[in-house]
């Protein structure tokens, strides 16, 4: 058994600009994910941080084939799944499974509770119609929902019980991966709270992997065993949670950390001092030559930056930059 | 009394129904705003009243066996206390034949609309989902069938296919089908955007159990509006190809057939054609109240 | 300079009566900054659209209360009266960045702001009449164009002929407060300041808030959800839950030593940089068609007493906050 449960080897994922008089020709390339490398071992809550338009979710969804990647390997359980097709591939969708941002947008409006958590389920034939149903309220009780919720469909539930709802479902295959895409980003954050518990009881109960993509620092803080920052399609750090708040390398992940509003005193002093990053984010579909951070960079070096693409490197252990800052003292 | 422009707050609260139907709380708020629109109850009306004397026809003709027995002696009597529609000519009572006609109507009326359904929905959905070649296609047959104007391909068909009542339930279904391929299509792009549909992708299902279980119940209220309106224009096609000869064949007391032979003896025998015509009319604009009231509840607009 | 008293507003809906707003109060001084915090639903968005009456009025219906800015009672002022004093001495920056108008570039969304901003009885004709005058129109162009520099956007010519959706959210942010501030108004309510954007745009829209804060002397309201912005922008903060002011006090204090349960719940609830395990708060908001009486937090409350569900607590000064509680009667 492999230490790692998903590993991907230059994963990209691009979308062709189309533009012209009919709309045909390619005039450009949107790299949403651009090589990316990462090891997510298992029962490890892996978190990628970032803000829109980073490449985050895409990158998410490509991981667990829900979006088809453009290139690169991915490994799941030591098998390769980026090309897998048909059975195989059903077979793989019921390990892997996902938690969406919108709970409102993700439960089918029209669909009881118990159809929507008995979906995936009747899809893979798991069990007879009786079955299905001592399941779906085994599953309802997993995630602190009463079982007469049964009959209830999503418009009678608040946000935080439509993303149990979502949980729920996406515990139903028993599955050993989920990818958690800001689980809890449209909460109130006395709900966010009672979520990320619930999330972490469940891991600790079934033994499941996370990969949670979210732009609060602060849930990364709380949830996380091991960062990811991301910025226009690739990772600029990597660390484990703990270290990472206490040494954060990159520029970027300097800005972010100093950007974020936080409510106590004691959290204001081990950040950074605030920094105010000038000049417009850069689109996915016009990457910046070089590090693609140039632009905007407080410590920029000089022309390397704008001409050559910083590997990472391993700073620490366990603690990996893509910055010239650090490639060449180590 | 709109709601549509308080706080957020009370979204939340209202989502707590207390009906939960299909629709939820939104049946409530439907009927409510149904009930506020008085012809289309009345269109409602007319259509309880027409499934009453059609399933009853046979007991509340008063003479049921009109529907086919001719009494020449009793032949163009105008309307009485006796025969209060007046006889046609063969004697037979004009009110019974209507009556009996109405299970016509309405069952040859349903079962075309049926049939269009059930060809259409599933071609709107497969095009709408499945798209390119498939939805090109479907959509081009579509346009076809649009560019002739429905009663005039409905008669093509017919005659083609020799002149019967069930012929020309086939050529109206086949001249109506498109429409419905064509609203489900534009619902079904919509929908399938939704993220439900794909969380259900990524669960492993295929694209037969996403069509029908995750994207049609969300497509069915344009489709009920639909249905309704286009009701009474079955009907009156079917009726209209009756009046013609080319669809149900006399003695049927199909209505559009009563009137049609009744034109001949226009005006002097004025009842047969005008009351058979009538309730044609009458149901025409029953089903157009009862569609119009319908989608003014199912899809309100901005007040 | 801005007062609200006992402030009572319900909603008339299909469902029935809810009673949204319960007995609010709340008061802003000159120069100022104020936040109004608490989650989704708990009205906050309804009190900013009363002091500014853009309430739909039916359904909404103000049971009671007072709203007195500037001397003024605004419940019952003449919409004449609003006229002048909406967008001039009370702006709101909106939360949503949909609210320019896609079809119209933001220059003549400006420009248009401008002319019936200076004469409010503007007829259509007097309008279409203004457009062809060239005079007029350079002048308020140059004027738009000084209103965007003043925010900092860069290359303001190029945005004047932008539309919306050629524009980043930061920009857009931009240009609704330099919209908001182009009437100088002496009082501002920012709903949801920076919420649709990255945090690093956020800080920088934040930023610019603050310092034109600073320079004009304005009170400003900042309506949020988000806790952390009204601890870092605000000097004192009200926290309200389903429709009632829970504790008022200093920001410093407020974050640091919540009293009121509800307060030290949502406070605590916030995952922090330095580790915590936030545990949440029980149960859901409540109907405001059957709210719960008295303190409208008993149900979720694990220091409920007795009377809490009787009678709705009186304001107690303790430590330089004001809480409606009843532990500290």
């Amino acid at each position: 058994m492999t230490e790692n449960l998903l590993q991907t080897k230059g994963l990209t994922k691009t979308y062709p600009i189309k533009g012209g008089l009919l709309g045909t020709k390619r005039i450009g390339t949107l790299r949403a994910v651009d090589g990316v490398d990462v090891e997510i071992r298992r029962k490890q809550k892996y978190a990628i941080v970032g803000e829109s338009g980073c490449g985050k979710t895409t990158f998410g969804k490509s991981a667990i084939r829900v979006l088809d990647p453009s290139s690169g390997e991915i490994w799941f359980d030591g098998t390769e799944i980026s090309k897998l097709r048909g059975e195989s591939l059903k077979r793989l969708r019921a390990m892997c499974q996902m938690v969406y941002q919108d709970p409102s947008g993700s439960l089918n409006p029209r669909r009881r509770v118990k159809d929507i958590i008995g979906a995936p389920l009747h899809i893979h034939r798991v069990c007879s119609q009786v079955e299905q149903r001592e399941r779906v309220k085994e599953l309802l009780n997993l995630v602190e929902l009463p079982s007469d919720y049964l009959y209830r469909y999503p418009s009678a539930l608040s946000g935080g019980e439509k993303q149990r709802v979502g949980v729920a479902r996406a515990l139903a295959l028993h599955p050993k991966f989920i990818v958690l895409d800001e689980p809890t980003s449209s909460l109130d954050v006395s709900v966010q709270a009672k979520v990320l518990r619930l999330l972490k009881r469940l891991q600790t109960e079934f033994e499941l992997t996370y990969l949670l993509i979210t732009h609060d620092l602060g849930v990364v803080r709380n949830f996380s065993d091991r960062v990811a920052v991301m910025y226009l399609g690739k990772f600029v750090e990597m660390a484990p949670t703990e270290t990472f708040f206490g040494l954060h390398l990159h520029p970027y992940s300097k800005a972010l950390l100093s950007a974020t509003p936080v409510v106590s005193d004691q959290e204001r002093r081990i950040m950074p001092k605030r920094i105010t990053l000038t000049g417009e984010v850069p689109s996915p579909s016009n990457i910046p030559d070089g590090c693609g951070f140039h632009t905007r960079c407080p410590e920029k070096k000089g022309d390397i930056c704008e001409k050559k693409r910083p590997d990472l490197v391993e700073v620490r252990a366990d603690h990996l930059v893509r910055c010239h800052l650090y490639l060449n003292k180590y | 009394m709109r709601s549509n422009l308080s706080p957020s707050g009370m979204k939340r609260v209202k989502a707590i129904s207390r009906l939960d139907g299909f629709y939820g709380e939104e049946i409530r708020r439907m009927m409510y705003r149904f009930r506020r629109n008085k012809l289309s109850l009345l269109g409602l009306a007319w259509f309880v009243v027409l499934t009453f004397v059609a399933v009853f026809a046979y007991q509340l003709a008063p003479y049921p066996e009109d529907a086919s027995t001719p009494h020449f002696y009793e032949m163009f009597k105008p309307p009485s206390l006796e025969h209060l529609l007046g006889t046609d000519e063969a004697g037979r009572d004009v009110l019974s034949r209507i009556i009996i006609g109405s299970q016509i109507s309405v069952s040859t009326g349903l079962l075309v609309l049926l049939l269009a359904v059930t060809i259409g929905v599933p071609a709107g959905l497969a095009s709408g989902y499945v798209g390119g070649a498939l939805d090109a296609f479907v959509m081009r047959v579509a346009d076809v069938i649009f560019s002739i104007p429905p009663l005039v391909l409905a008669l093509c068909v017919t005659v083609v296919l020799t002149p019967s009542l069930e012929h020309s339930m086939i050529a109206i279904a086949f001249a109506h089908w498109p429409w419905y391929a064509r609203i489900v299509r534009g619902e079904v792009l919509h929908v399938k955007e939704e993220g439900y549909v794909e969380a259900a992708r990524s669960l492993g299902a295929s694209t037969p159990y996403i069509a029908f279980m995750e994207i049609l119940p969300n497509v069915l209220t344009p489709i009920i509006v639909r249905m309704s309106l286009d009701l009474g224009y079955a009907i009156l096609i079917l009726a209209a190809l009756g009046f013609l000869g080319l669809g149900a064949r006399p003695p049927t007391p199909e209505w559009g057939t009563i009137a049609g032979v009744g034109r001949v003896h226009l005006p002097s025998r004025w009842w047969i054609t005008t009351f058979s015509g009538l309730a044609i009319f009458i149901t025409v604009l029953a089903s157009n109240l009862l569609g119009d009231g319908l989608r003014d509840a199912l899809e309100p607009q901005v007040e | 300079m801005l007062r609200v008293e006992n402030l009572n507003v319900n909603f008339n809906t299909f469902d029935g009566q809810a009673r949204v707003i319960d007995g609010v109060s709340l008061h802003v001084q000159e120069k100022e900054t104020v936040g109004l915090v608490g989650e989704t639903g708990c009205g906050k968005s309804v009190v900013m659209k009363v002091i500014l009456r853009i309430l739909p009025i039916p359904p909404g219906e103000v049971a009671g209360g007072k709203v007195t800015f500037e001397g003024k009672d605004i419940l019952h002022s003449s919409e004449d009266e609003l006229r002048t004093i909406r967008g001039r001495s009370i702006s709101m920056i909106p939360q949503n960045l949909t609210s320019l108008n896609p079809t119209l570039t933001v220059g003549e969304q400006l420009t248009d702001t401008l002319v019936t901003r200076a004469n409010p009885d503007l007829s259509l004709v007097q309008y279409y009449r203004s457009r062809s005058d060239k005079e007029l129109c350079r002048e308020l162009r140059e004027k738009a164009v000084q209103i965007l520099r003043d925010v900092a956007l860069p290359s303001p010519e190029r945005v004047m002929k932008s539309y919306p959706f050629e524009l980043s959210g930061g920009m857009k942010q931009r240009i609704m407060i330099a919209m908001a501030l182009s009437g100088n108004p002496s009082l501002v309510l920012a709903d949801e300041p920076g919420t649709a954007l990255d945090v690093t745009t956020q800080n920088v829209i934040l930023e610019l808030l603050k310092t034109k804060t600073r320079e004009k002397g304005l009170s400003v309201i900042y309506v949020t959800h988000n806790l952390a912005v009204a601890a870092e922008n605000t000097q004192r903060t009200y926290v309200m839950y389903a429709g009632q002011i829970v504790e008022v006090a200093g920001s410093n204090s407020m974050f640091s030593d919540p009293k009121h349960p509800y307060s030290i719940g949502l406070i605590e609830s916030i995952p922090k940089l330095t580790g915590s395990d936030p545990q949440g708060i029980p149960g859901r908001i409540p109907s405001y068609y059957q709210p719960p009486s008295g303190c409208r937090f008993w149900p979720r409350c694990e220091h409920a007493l007795p009377i809490c569900k009787k009678e709705k607590p009186d304001s107690v000064k303790i430590d330089g906050h004001i809480v409606n509680c009843h532990l500290f009667d």
